[in-house]
């Protein structure tokens, strides 16, 4: 349904992607996780046809989009990394001037219902301008699937929106999914990644660091375990250099340390020594894909 | 090239967009208020000086008026500036001492005697009651040259500011384009439109012809009111017509500023500097009128055709005012849309005058193309410019030489920066370049001479002439050596022309 072979783009001297390749099946979830700069949105913007790649290209259900833009752009819903709305225009109207655009007959036309999907039936007749982000970007999603695409890429679909309006969406991203429609989101939360991705692409400086499914992203790592080491409350200060003379990184109350061979636990004590702190715990955990994450990007630093 | 329902949305976009539609009424009503009075004005102004023909003009000035009255205080009591206070002769003095008034007017059967007390108000009173004595004798010793002042001054007036005062609201309609275009970058609104299965060029040209019918609409409706003033037109449809045409160069114009500005205020200040340099043009193309050696450039001006209709001459509608109009506002678009299709365009927001280039590029995909579309450009570019300088060199009583020089340097100077933008690597791209733009310009050049058939024919000489002169531009350009070759150009360009001059004289 959806693949990009060998996408490439360069802005003057800077490559923003490098080589992406990857494959997205039907009713598949597929996301791009990566921090800010990594590439991510100027993947979407290519697979749009917003942007056009420097090199590679990719096929949305079987065209091609450097050959056949206009008629990807009828398969696919776009929603950017930030709302962009008509400020001066009503919910309502904002969705018939899209439904306009994307040609839907009259009678097939689905403003009160994806109003109502997206919770502003009582703001329909609202100018947007008078809308909170939130509810800018919920009409911004309602604007996207006006023509009921059969693709939807999605750019960091729940930045700005309230922890239980971000719940919401991904329920909805989900409900998408299982509809049979093929979904590409990007995000730089991991743990949204974790929950509504099928498969997840790990973008680290326009490339692709790693690729699978989450659990297997997750395993791979696992294998290298992790120590939760927690120190006494009076340490906090010696924290941060604890855990970087150990190459860990801080997680709420402990800190996590690469765990190696039975060594690992004699260098813990060291730079306890070393920095004054005081140890109260030391566990092994399981990674998350924050820990995927920073193991990969690290790798390649 | 046009997407219908984003014509319709952008149409009523701008139609119901009620701040916008009272800021037009509002200009509209100060033109027509300003019509009668300036006709007012021009009826009095036959009658002596202007300042005390101006109706906003009050009584500042007093004098005392000893003697009985005649025709000289007749004419005094005119004069809106000036209140007059009947006095015998030690009043007024005593009223003088105490700055009463500015200056006592001591009335005589022939003339008169002015006494002042040396103040500037003094001396202002005195030149008033100096007009006045003035216009009296004037009007006894050239009683028939009054009534052909009376009627040729309001009509003058009338001819030349009428079409001004019609063509103003053009300035404000034109705006809503700047609107349309910088909103929608500053707010990215680009990244969904251009994600939605319509071509970029038909969101431009759509935006465009949504903005053309709002004007073609108000600009109706506009001629239709000015004629509740009294200002009516031989042939409504051609002046209409005309006013459509120097909106689409506006709207053009707008366009293009929009495309380049990274806001709308930018782009409004832009806006308004190009369309003073329009009226400007079209202003000193009109003016040129009072000379027959260039007269018929002034036929160019679509206020002189404007001027025509309202003072009742059936003239023709000017075939080669539209052809120049066309050729200006076909190059503001190509550049718009070349700006416009751009990845810097959507998500830029320091864009610039290079991007033109690459979006000529973009649009036209081959490099020739891109250097015919330079010489197209040029050619449009030296047209506003070369008005200007031709106006202003005429008034300076310029010799033809000096015109020649002159206007020469500004068709090779911008050729040059053509084949600059292009940057020949090679001599064989320095000699493709060169051609093509040159033959752009040539072609651009001749096609104004469409209406001149046997002058077409002259104009496929030049043409090769003109491909020449930038073949060497851009040899000097890829040698590293512009300047040099860029003044040979021009020389030889002043040469040959010159010499073209002189059989055409003879």
């Amino acid at each position: 349904m959806l693949e990009a072979q060998g996408l490439v783009k360069r802005f003057g001297s800077i490559v923003a992607v490098d080589g992406v390749s990857f494959k997205a099946k039907s009713g598949q979830v597929f996301g791009i996780a990566g921090p800010n700069g990594a590439g991510k949105s100027t993947i979407v913007r290519m697979l749009a046809t917003i942007l056009s790649p420097t090199e590679g290209t990719a096929i949305v259900d079987g065209l091609d989009i450097r050959e056949n833009a206009e008629s990807v752009r009828k398969l696919l819903g776009y929603l950017p990394e930030e709302p962009r709305v008509y400020d001066y225009m009503t919910g309502e109207s904002f969705l018939e001037f899209f439904s306009d655009l994307y040609r839907v007959p009259r009678a097939e036309r689905r403003v009160r219902s994806l109003l109502e999907f997206v919770g502003l039936e009582e703001h329909a007749h609202r100018k947007i301008g008078d809308y909170s982000k939130g509810m800018k970007q919920r009409i911004s999603i309602a604007r996207a699937l006006v023509h009921d695409p059969q693709v939807l890429f999605l750019d960091e679909p729940t930045m700005g929106l309230d922890p239980a309006s971000a719940r919401e969406l991904r329920e909805k991203i989900l409900s998408m999914g299982r509809e049979g429609k093929t979904i590409l989101v990007c995000t730089h939360y991991m743990d949204e990644a974790d929950f509504l991705c099928d498969q997840l692409a790990i973008l680290h400086k326009g490339k692709i660091a790693a690729i699978g499914r989450p659990e297997e992203l997750k395993a791979k790592i696992a294998k290298k375990r992790i120590l939760a080491v927690v120190l006494k409350e009076e340490s906090k200060p010696e924290e941060k250099r604890f855990a970087s003379l150990l190459s860990g990184r801080v997680s709420g109350r402990s800190v996590l340390v690469p765990y190696h061979d039975s060594s690992t636990l004699s260098s813990v004590h060291r730079a306890a020594r070393k920095t004054g702190a005081s140890i109260v715990s030391v566990h092994h955990v399981d990674p998350s894909l924050d820990d995927v994450f920073i193991s990969v990007t690290r790798k390649r630093r | 090239m046009i997407d219908w329902p984003l014509v319709k949305w952008e149409f009523l976009q701008t139609a119901t967009d009620k701040g916008f539609l009272v800021k037009v009424a509002f200009g509209m009503l100060v033109g027509l208020l300003l019509m009668p009075f300036l006709a007012s004005s021009a009826a009095s102004f036959s009658e002596g000086s202007a300042m005390p023909s101006l109706p906003f003009a009050v009584r500042l000035v007093r004098i005392a008026v000893v003697g009985d009255s005649n025709e000289f205080v007749t004419q005094l009591q005119q004069n809106t500036i000036v209140s007059l206070m009947h006095t015998d002769e030690a009043h007024a003095r005593e009223l003088l001492t105490q700055r009463v008034v500015a200056g006592i007017f001591i009335v005589t059967d022939s003339s008169g005697l002015f006494v002042g007390d040396g103040t500037p108000f003094a001396d202002f009173a005195e030149s008033q009651v100096r007009d006045a004595l003035d216009n009296v004798v004037r009007r006894e010793q050239r009683a028939g040259l009054e009534v052909i002042q009376g009627t040729s001054v309001e009509p003058f007036v009338r001819g030349l500011l009428a079409p001004f005062i019609l063509l103003t609201p053009i300035l404000l309609l034109c705006l809503p384009i700047i609107q349309s275009l910088s909103y929608d970058r500053e707010n990215h609104m680009y990244e969904v439109l251009f994600a939605v299965p319509i071509d970029r060029k038909k969101i431009f040209f759509s935006k465009i012809l949504a903005n053309l019918l709002f004007v073609g609409l108000a600009t109706l409706i506009w001629l239709f009111l000015v004629g509740l003033v009294g200002i009516f037109f031989t042939d409504v449809l051609g002046v209409w017509f005309m006013l459509v045409l120097v909106s689409l160069l506006i709207l053009s114009l707008n366009a293009l500023v929009s495309t380049l500005s990274s806001n709308a205020k930018n782009a409004t200040l832009a806006s308004s500097i190009s369309s003073t340099m329009v009226f400007s043009g079209i202003a000193v193309l009109t003016l040129l009128r009072v000379s027959p050696l260039v007269s018929r450039f002034a036929e160019l001006s679509p206020v002189t055709y404007i001027s025509y209709q309202t003072t009742g001459l059936a003239t023709a509608f000017p075939i080669p005012t539209v052809l120049v109009f066309l050729v200006i506002t076909f190059t503001a678009l190509l550049l718009a849309l070349s700006a416009f299709s751009t990845e810097k365009f959507a998500f830029s927001l320091d864009p610039g005058i290079l991007q033109l280039y690459e979006g000529v590029l973009e649009l036209l995909k081959h490099k020739w193309l891109a250097a015919l579309a330079m010489g197209f450009v040029a050619f449009s570019l030296s047209i506003p410019v070369q008005v200007m300088v031709l106006g202003t060199l005429f008034f300076l009583n310029s010799k033809l030489l000096m015109i020649l020089i002159f206007l020469i340097s500004i068709e090779e100077i911008l050729k040059f920066i053509g084949v600059r933008m292009l940057k020949p690597e090679s001599l064989q791209n320095a000699l493709l370049f060169g051609a093509f733009i040159g033959i752009g310009y040539g072609l651009s050049e001749a096609f104004l001479f469409v209406p001149y058939v046997d002058a077409f024919f002259l104009r496929s000489i030049p043409l090769f002439a003109h491909v020449l002169f930038t073949v060497l531009t851009a040899i000097g350009i890829w040698l590293k050596h512009p300047y040099p070759f860029l003044a040979a150009s021009i020389a030889l360009h002043v040469y040959y022309n010159s010499s073209l001059v002189s059989v055409v004289i003879s």
